[in-house]
């Protein structure tokens, strides 16, 4: 291999617009039909966060639950990096996200970590206020984002690819 | 303390103080040792703290094989029953699989075994000692190895891949984690949680997955085909010997050093791999190689070649005879001697219509069943053979001449008279093929008057033809007629006294056809009276001569017998 590659898992609440936001990050190689029978989705993309730096992200597209079960702790297994999705006009996905984080540092120790606060476009319905995003971003980097339109969706990969060069 | 005392403690004082501090040592020692069986636990779980572990593992090694040896020795019984678990699913593994093969190859080897194809591969196998299922199989199944990946079985990513050179490239970190989190998914949801159950092969049509995982790394073989199962005990092993090269990086395995990365794609070489599987193979299935078979055939073909070469040799020294037969062959040019062995001999040449067939001659070179074609075409021979032959029966010699034709020259030896001397001496020259004659050693026989007897002979024999027409009656239609058989009988006159013949000549008249018999019987009357007068009137005495009454019915009337006749009078002279 000539450049390196890193393992992402995704996370978030069901709903949220993790496969859309993969969807718009990368070409797809398999169907969405396996985050409904096996639970996961797995994608990559090369990236250059810095000039004569690639890193591979193999991205982990896990099924959205509001808790980890035992299946989806494997599934997170040798990650390097998380990204956790939220649903901006859904505050307890915000919730479920943070929560999320917390049960998968259980798992994975000290991983790079972005928030993609997700539907940027309906950004007149949000329920997240700026001030509970202004003090997430004291500790996570906090990406606003719309896989629809695919605001911050390069930026917040990049922010993460960033952090997890070596 | 007594003087006795003071001295041993001046002299041995030092010696005795040290063997009391051995003595409280070996009693602590002793002490501890009765201690060891509660303390061992602890000690052991301290001694695994750090890089002591791997110490304690080399260090047990030995003995804990030894132990466990004696163990199944002394206890088979206690450890067959540790050991169920695990040896069962083994057993109905192998079992499964075995059977899985052996279907596969029975239904196979009966689909195959009478064909041509099938005979074909019977031979390989007799030859090679592999067995006949295993070459079906090898012909029959061909697969071909599309991808390995060496994955991380932590993380799900690619620690090293290689893909055959041909096909397209494919997202092989994205496949690799979507068979790692598949695997997941089957051991949670199908082997309950539990370690030991894992996605171990998938196949969809021809294609072929095998995940062979290993304590650190999983290799996942891309498989078309139906591969021997030499191949998979051959990847199991490549996982062996690539674990053995991971021992250096005991967390990480994405960051492996350069030279590291190039022995993992060493060891998953598809070339490498798909060679040693065959060697494998053969090295499993194939028995001590039968020679017997291949020395069979090589004195089958020696054999044969030994009777070719002797069918030929025979059959060259028929042809060779028959050439030398021919080549020899007075009156015969040979062109060419050639044939089907076995079948039939052709001879193409010349031969002279003097010269004798050789059919009878070349039969006997051949054996029966031996086809003869001769085409021969004519030719005026030189052959001095052939000369001969043919100037004997030109000359017809005497029984005393002795003739031998040498270079064309005819040499003509022994005795004969001398009219056949002259005869042979102008026609030997015409005979085709003489060039020249050679009478030095042919002597004429004493009777000196054998030529003018040759020449009397003649002239009587001519005689009666020499015959005078008539106009008519007795009207002479040439003169010279009459003179030269007056002449003829001149020479007769000459020759019978040199001879002793009598000479009494005989006249015949001759008639046409008209006129009634008696007048034609005068007519030939008159004209016999007339020669013979004739004849008087040049010489010849009236008593030699006599006039013949003629014959109608011998000598029938015709235009052309309007003529006289003289014979040799041969009936007894008058009295």
């Amino acid at each position: 291999m000539s450049e390196i590659a890193r393992k992402v898992c995704m996370l978030g609440d069901f709903g949220v617009g993790k496969t859309s936001l993969v969807a718009r990050f990368v070409r797809n190689t398999f169907s969405d039909k396996y985050l409904t029978t096996v639970g996961v989705k797995v994608d990559s993309r090369l990236v250059s966060p810095a000039p004569g730096t690639d890193i591979k992200l193999v991205i982990w597209d896990i099924a959205g639950k509001a808790v980890l079960d035992n299946l989806n702790q494997n599934y997170l297994r040798g990650a390097s990096g998380l990204i956790l999705v939220a649903d901006g006009t859904r505050e307890a996905s915000l919730r479920a996200a943070l929560n999320l984080a917390m049960q998968a540092r259980d798992v994975i120790a000290d991983p790079a970590c972005v928030l993609f606060v997700n539907k940027l476009d309906l950004v007149d319905r949000w329920e997240a206020s700026p001030a509970v995003l202004v003090e997430i971003r004291r500790s996570l980097a906090v990406f606003e984002t719309s896989a629809l339109s695919g605001d911050g969706v390069e930026a917040g990969f990049a922010e993460l690819a960033r952090k997890l060069a070596p | 303390m007594g003087d006795h005392e003071r001295l041993k403690q001046l002299i041995v004082g030092d010696e005795l103080a040290a063997l009391d501090a051995h003595a409280r040592r070996v009693a602590t020692l002793e002490s501890s040792h009765a201690d060891l069986p509660q303390q061992l636990p602890r000690l052991l779980r301290e001694a695994q703290q750090g890089q002591g572990r791997h110490r304690l593992a080399q260090a047990l090694t030995a003995p804990v094989a030894d132990a466990l040896g004696a163990a199944v020795q002394s206890q088979r019984h206690t450890i067959v029953e540790a050991l169920f678990p695990v040896i069962g699913p083994a057993i109905r593994k192998a079992i499964a699989e075995a059977m899985r093969d052996f279907n596969d190859n029975f239904n196979r080897v009966l689909e195959s075994s009478f064909t041509p194809r099938g005979l074909r591969w019977r031979i390989e196998s007799w030859r090679t000692g592999l067995p006949y299922a295993q070459v079906a199989m090898r012909h029959a199944l061909p697969y071909r190895l599309d991808h390995l990946f060496l994955i991380d079985r932590h993380s799900g990513l690619v620690i090293a891949r290689v893909s055959a050179p041909d096909l397209p490239d494919l997202d092989a970190d994205a496949i690799a984690g979507m068979l790692t989190a598949i695997g997941d998914f089957v051991r949670d949801s199908v082997g309950n949680g539990e370690d030991r159950g894992s996605l171990d092969s998938a196949s969809v049509g021809e294609h072929l997955v095998w995940v062979l995982t290993g304590p650190r790394a999983n290799l996942a073989a891309f498989v078309r085909g139906a591969p021997p199962a030499e191949l998979r005990t051959l990847l199991r092993e490549r996982l062996e010997q690539i674990h053995a090269s991971l021992d250096d990086y005991p967390q990480s395995l994405q960051e492996l050093t350069p030279a590291t990365q190039v022995h993992l794609h060493e060891s998953l070489r598809l070339d490498r791999i798909d060679v040693d599987a065959v060697a494998q193979a053969s090295a499993q299935g194939a028995s001590a190689p039968r020679r017997w078979p291949l020395l069979l055939l090589a004195l089958l073909v020696l054999a044969l070649l030994l009777g070719w070469e002797w069918r030929q040799r025979q059959w060259q020294g028929r042809l060779d005879a028959v050439t030398q037969l021919l080549s020899d062959w007075p009156g015969l040019h040979l062109d060419r001697v050639d044939g089907d062995i076995g079948k039939r001999i052709r001879v193409r040449g010349l031969i002279d219509a003097s010269a004798q067939p050789p059919h009878t001659d070349i039969r006997a070179l051949l054996p029966p069943g031996i086809e003869l074609q001769l085409d021969l075409r004519g030719y005026v021979s030189t052959d001095d053979a052939i000369v001969l032959r043919r100037a004997r029966r030109l000359l017809d010699p005497p029984a005393g001449v002795r003739s031998v034709v040498q270079a064309g020259v005819l040499n003509l030896s022994g005795e004969a008279d001398a009219a056949w001397a002259a005869r042979a001496r102008e026609q030997a020259e015409r005979v085709v093929g003489v060039t020249g004659v050679d009478t030095s050693l042919l002597h004429i026989a004493s009777d000196a008057q054998a030529g003018l007897r040759a020449e009397w002979d003649r002239r009587v024999q001519a005689l009666p033809t020499q015959r005078v027409h008539f106009v008519r009656e007795t009207e002479q239609r040439d003169p010279a007629e009459l003179s030269a058989l007056l002449a003829s009988v001149q020479r007769l006159r000459e020759l019978s006294p040199q001879l002793q013949e009598p000479l009494r000549l005989q006249c015949r008249g001759h008639n046409d056809e008209p006129g009634t018999s008696a007048t034609n019987s005068e007519l030939r009357g008159r004209r016999a009276r007339w020669l013979c007068a004739e004849l008087r009137n040049a010489g010849v005495p009236a008593a030699d001569l006599r006039t013949e009454t003629d014959d109608a019915a011998a000598n029938p009337p015709t235009i052309g017998e309007r003529a006289v006749s003289l014979w040799l009078d041969a009936s007894p002279e008058d009295e």
